[in-house]
C-alpha cells in the first residue's frame, strides 16, 4: 500500500505547490490511491557563481545574482526540479 | 495503530515523457542541420505579426516552415500563410501550452533535411510554456512596449528559460513612454546577460538584427551537424 508520494518542486519548474496539490487530489480521490498523500518538498534556487566559485541560494526569483558577491556571472544549478523522489510504502 | 512505512527512492522527472520527446526532436533538428526557433509571449504581444515578417525576410534565401499553436481557430495559420511558406496549425483545445509531442506530430509530414528553419509559435501564455521543452535550439520570449517594463519580473520563469528577449512594437515606445533602461534591467535581473533586441514588425525596425541572430544560430547548427557527420563517417 502506497502511503505517500514525495515530490521535489523548484521555483523555476513553472509549477506551484498549491496547484499541484489540488490537481493531485482531484486525480487521486475516488481511486484505489485515495489514502496516498502528496508530500511536496520545495527547493530553493541555487546558483553557481563563476566569480567567487561558490554555490549559493538566490535572493529571489527576481534576483538571479550571487548573494555573496553580487556577481551576475551565475548559472542556475538548482530550482528547476519537478520530480518524484520517493514512494512511502506500508511495510 | 499505524503500521511502519518504508521509503523507496524513485527519482523520476514528472515531465520525463515530454523531455524524452524533446530530446529526440533536438537530435533530429541537429542531425538534419535545421535551426528550430520557438516564440513565447503573452497573448497580444505581436508574435504572429513578428513571425510573419520573419518568414517574409527569410523565405527568399532559406527553406522555412512554421507551426503555430492556439487553443482554437486556424486564424494565425491563415495569416502566416500570406508569407508564402508552409504553415501548420496546432489547435490545443483547452491546453494552454504546446508539448513536444504536438510539435513532433505537426512536423511529421515535412522532411527536416530539406529545411533550414523551423519556427514554433507557442500558445500566448507566459506561464506554462516555461515548463515544456520543445526541442528548440533557440527560445525567444517577446514582450511589447505596451505591457509594462516589469513584465520580466512578473513572469521570471519564462524569461529564465529563454535564450533571447525581444521587445516588440517599438514604434509605439514614445507614445506609451516606454522606459528602455528599466525594461532591460528587469530582463537582466531574472536572466543575467540575456541578449535583448527591439523590433517593430510594422516598420521593420530591428528586424535586420533578428535575421542576423537567426543566421548566426543557423551556422552554429550546421557546424554541429557537420561535426556529427564527420563523427559518423569516422566510425565506418
Amino acid at each position: 500500500m502506497i502511503k505517500a508520494v514525495h515530490v521535489r518542486l523548484g521555483p523555476l519548474s513553472g509549477v506551484v505547490e498549491k496547484s499541484l496539490s489540488a490537481a493531485y487530489e482531484l486525480a487521486r480521490d475516488g481511486t484505489e490511491f485515495a489514502g496516498c498523500e502528496l508530500v511536496v518538498e520545495e527547493t530553493p534556487i541555487i546558483l553557481h557563481c563563476a566569480t567567487c566559485e561558490t554555490d549559493c541560494p538566490a535572493e529571489s526569483i527576481q534576483e538571479i545574482s550571487c548573494s555573496l558577491c553580487g556577481s551576475q556571472d551565475v548559472s542556475v544549478v538548482g530550482g528547476r526540479e519537478l520530480e518524484v523522489t520517493a514512494l512511502e510504502i506500508e511495510a | 495503530m499505524s503500521r511502519p512505512t518504508r521509503m523507496v527512492e524513485v527519482r523520476t522527472k514528472i515531465l520525463k515523457q515530454n523531455d524524452i520527446v524533446a530530446r529526440e526532436l533536438r537530435e533530429q533538428f541537429q542531425e538534419s542541420g535545421v535551426c528550430a526557433v520557438s516564440l513565447v509571449s503573452s497573448p497580444g504581444s505581436g508574435k504572429t505579426a513578428f513571425l510573419e515578417q520573419t518568414l517574409r525576410l527569410l523565405r527568399g534565401q532559406y527553406r522555412v516552415v512554421a507551426v503555430v499553436g492556439d487553443l482554437a481557430t486556424d486564424n494565425d495559420a491563415i495569416r502566416l500563410a500570406r508569407a508564402g511558406v508552409p504553415i501548420k496549425q496546432i489547435t490545443t483545445g483547452t491546453t494552454c501550452h504546446l508539448e513536444a509531442e504536438m510539435v513532433r506530430d505537426a512536423l511529421a509530414d515535412w522532411n527536416l533535411r530539406e529545411l533550414d528553419f523551423v519556427f514554433i509559435e507557442n500558445v500566448g501564455n507566459l506561464v506554462c510554456p516555461a515548463a515544456y521543452d520543445l526541442g528548440e535550439q533557440l527560445r525567444a520570449v517577446l514582450f511589447s512596449v505596451t505591457e509594462g517594463e516589469d513584465k520580466p519580473l512578473k513572469y521570471p520563469t519564462i524569461f529564465n528559460t529563454s535564450d533571447i528577449a525581444i521587445v516588440t512594437k517599438i514604434d509605439l515606445a514614445a507614445a506609451v513612454e516606454f522606459n528602455q533602461a528599466q525594461a532591460f534591467a528587469s530582463v537582466r535581473a531574472v536572466r543575467p546577460g540575456m541578449e535583448i533586441i527591439q523590433v517593430s514588425a510594422k516598420t521593420g525596425q530591428g528586424m535586420d538584427d533578428w535575421v542576423a541572430i537567426l543566421e548566426s544560430h543557423r551556422h552554429q547548427t550546421n557546424d554541429a551537424s557537420e561535426m556529427l557527420t564527420v563523427d559518423a563517417s569516422g566510425l565506418t
